[in-house]
């Protein structure tokens, strides 16, 4: 029943985790309890105030905007490849219908990566380690020129996530997934530097680059789900 | 800072049920969770035990206290002890109109 307590915002675990998992000692529960702590976390994750005030609440917001601009780079990019998989024949073969939409979807989907890591920059203060705001600053760079169309800027991207998905583990985001998200932004490069040694005729190794858009949508999804980047304790009841 | 428990919403009854526990003394989570159950036979889940507290601590209706090993008592501040005297003193009074109705009516 104690893994449920993962479930609770951050800001409210650092002042209630403690005894919370005492009383769940004492009392072990059936399957009522699993369902009212489940009901609990919901109602702790929509009163963020509860737990801290309205600093946690900001705090609270800022991770979810930040996590849904991760996300939403996820997306767009999931979105983006499915596309070229779908209708691209490699250079040089005519251009798809769906161009004007994979343009698109690339502008939004390397705007949203650009923010969300510029968010994490700016929100997480006191958390990540310092080099983790450079190393955000250097993959916002890197997916901003990506977006606009310098494919060989993934590579200044790659740093930056590297840098920023090592200073974050165990914080933000669990450790196996900022492995994983390195991992995977280093499978999207290669993928795209192989397509475009290749004659931008093997359109099927940018498949190689699907893992990437799924990591987006992970972290995305542990950032709103962690709560707030910032760990620093907040009074119990102040407002 | 409103001391009214009812505005609580699905927390007002556990609120209530916890003022009463917390009158006679600072308990901590598990022993408010046993006492309630005793004092009302309403079994009070661990997730809504601990909303209803940091409701209440928010309102300024109960403070916490050092924790003993890891778990931490609450009690009583003297907004507290006021708001629950009232909502008492008000259920009481609706329960007398009632049993006076249901009184007239069985007669």
């Amino acid at each position: 029943m104690t893994r449920f307590i993962a479930l609770y915002p951050r800001a409210w675990r650092d002042r209630y985790e403690t005894e919370f998992l005492a009383t769940l000692e004492e009392q072990p529960g059936g399957s009522l309890d699993h369902f009212d702590i489940v009901r609990g976390a919901l109602d702790a994750r929509l009163h963020p105030e509860l737990a801290g005030g309205r600093q946690v609440r900001q705090r609270s917001l800022a991770a979810m905007l930040t996590g849904g601009l991760a996300a939403s780079a996820g997306l767009g990019w999931l979105a983006w490849i499915g596309l070229i998989l779908r209708d691209f024949r490699g250079w040089g073969n005519g251009t798809p219908a769906s161009a004007d939409l994979m343009v698109l979807l690339s502008v939004v989907g390397g705007l949203a990566a650009t923010s969300a890591v510029l968010a994490i920059a700016i929100s997480a203060g006191d958390t990540i380690l310092p080099i983790g705001r450079l190393g955000a600053i250097l993959a916002a760079l890197g997916f901003f020129l990506t977006a606009f169309g310098a494919g060989m800027s993934m590579a200044i991207a790659l740093v930056g996530v590297v840098v920023l998905a090592w200073s974050m583990a165990g914080l933000a985001i669990p450790r196996w997934l900022a492995i994983g998200w390195i991992g995977t932004t280093a499978s999207a490069l290669a993928a795209m530097l192989a397509f475009v040694a290749g004659g931008g005729r093997d359109v099927g190794l940018l498949g190689l680059a699907v893992p990437y858009g799924v990591a987006w949508l992970l972290v995305g999804v542990s950032i709103a789900i962690r709560g707030p980047v910032s760990t620093t304790p907040m009074p119990a009841t102040s407002d | 800072m409103s001391g009214d428990v009812l505005e609580l919403g699905r927390f007002a009854e556990p609120s209530l049920y916890i003022l009463v526990s917390l009158s006679e003394g600072p308990r901590h989570g598990y022993a408010i969770m046993v006492d309630v159950e005793r004092i009302s036979g309403v079994p009070l889940g661990p997730g809504t035990l601990y909303g209803a507290l940091a409701r209440l601590e928010r309102r300024g209706l109960i403070e916490a206290l050092e924790p003993e090993d890891r778990r931490r008592p609450y009690r009583l501040t003297g907004l507290g002890a006021a708001t629950l005297r009232t909502q008492l003193d008000g259920l009481a009074g609706f329960a007398r109109t009632g049993l006076r109705r249901i009184g007239g009516t069985t007669r």
